[in-house]
């Protein structure tokens, strides 16, 4: 108990808070014992408690929400991962919304090569049409 | 060993490894900066950079979860240093980020707890989340901050001592002294 002081009591509350069980072995006994005989410490003791109640009103989700651990997966996923989840999804969603993702398929695909092939300009395609349409009739003619 | 797994670019290990650490981080980190939405992107941020730089980590010398705190520490200190350049102060929100009257005294009360450990300096908030909430030892917790022991015992006693001062009225409600 010569290692043991009111200073040095309130100096370990106060580094490892109100429960002796979170002390470090070499004192929880020693802290234990200088408390049972010192009922003076309680007060300190009972302070720090308070405390440890304040500290515990400020709690936090215990669960982390499913959106985040999914954003974090979708941020390190590789292509293949995302063509996977994919197939996943159209084989466990919705029975209604199956096909409408297949029939949408052609249509994606219609619109990127849309959007690929470069567009044709309208004088050119009015110029084509122009030279159809004599040609069309000096057949015409042709055949008079 | 699940990082051995994740640098191995094994993706399902990785998923593992966000459902055994997440929660952990994610509540240190809204204790840490008293915001969810930051505390989300920096949590998600993290996971980010243990993916990138898996390699970097070697067993047997430094644990997962100290590893895994000391990145989230250093991307949120950077965090608020950002926004205070921006905005003169960073108050403590609620979890649900959605109240902006408080009802209840009891929300009143984890408010002024909430607003008591974000107003800490940073060494000592990081020491007392450690220690006390996330259940680190000391020594862990010493490797995180990248100082001794001694040095942490002394942050959570002077964290402790601000706290007891800061809420003093709310330990005598409690009946915490006479």
């Amino acid at each position: 108990m010569k290692d043991m002081n009111e200073a040095k009591f309130v100096a370990l509350i106060d580094t490892y808070g109100s429960d002796l069980g979170r002390w470090p072995t070499e004192y929880a006994a020693i802290g234990r014992a200088f408390l049972a005989a010192n009922a003076r410490m309680q007060r300190h003791l009972d302070e720090a408690v308070a405390l440890d109640r304040l500290l515990a009103e400020y709690d936090t989700a215990t669960v982390a929400s499913r959106a985040l651990r999914q954003r974090i997966l979708d941020a390190v996923a590789t292509p293949a991962d995302w063509l996977t989840r994919f197939v996943d999804w159209l084989g466990s969603g919705p029975r209604g919304l199956r096909p409408a993702a297949l029939a949408a398929i052609p249509l994606a695909i219609g619109i990127a090569l849309g959007a690929a092939i470069p567009a044709t300009s309208d004088d050119a395609l009015g110029g084509d049409v122009t030279l159809l349409a004599f040609d069309a009739l000096e057949v015409y003619t042709d055949a008079e | 060993m699940l990082m051995a797994l994740v640098q191995h670019r094994d993706e399902v290990a990785f998923g593992r490894l966000i459902d055994r650490h997440l929660v952990g981080l994610r509540a240190f980190l809204v204790r840490f900066g008293g915001n969810v939405a930051d505390a989300e992107e920096v949590a998600q941020e993290t996971f980010l950079r243990i993916w990138r730089e898996a390699m970097r980590w070697q067993s047997g010398r430094v644990q997962f979860s100290t590893w895994l705190y000391r990145i989230g520490r250093n991307l949120a200190i950077d965090r608020l240093r950002r926004r205070r350049e921006f905005t003169t102060d960073v108050l403590p929100e609620a979890e649900d980020d959605a109240d902006p009257e408080i009802s209840t005294s009891r929300e009143q009360l984890r408010a002024r707890v909430a607003a008591a450990i974000t107003s800490l300096p940073e060494r000592q908030r990081t020491a007392l989340l450690l220690s006390h909430y996330q259940g680190l030892s000391n020594p862990e917790t010493a490797q995180v901050l990248e100082i001794s022991v001694e040095a942490v015992e002394s942050l959570l006693a002077r964290a402790r001592r601000s706290l007891k001062q800061t809420l003093k009225a709310d330990i005598d409600g409690l009946g915490g002294s006479s």
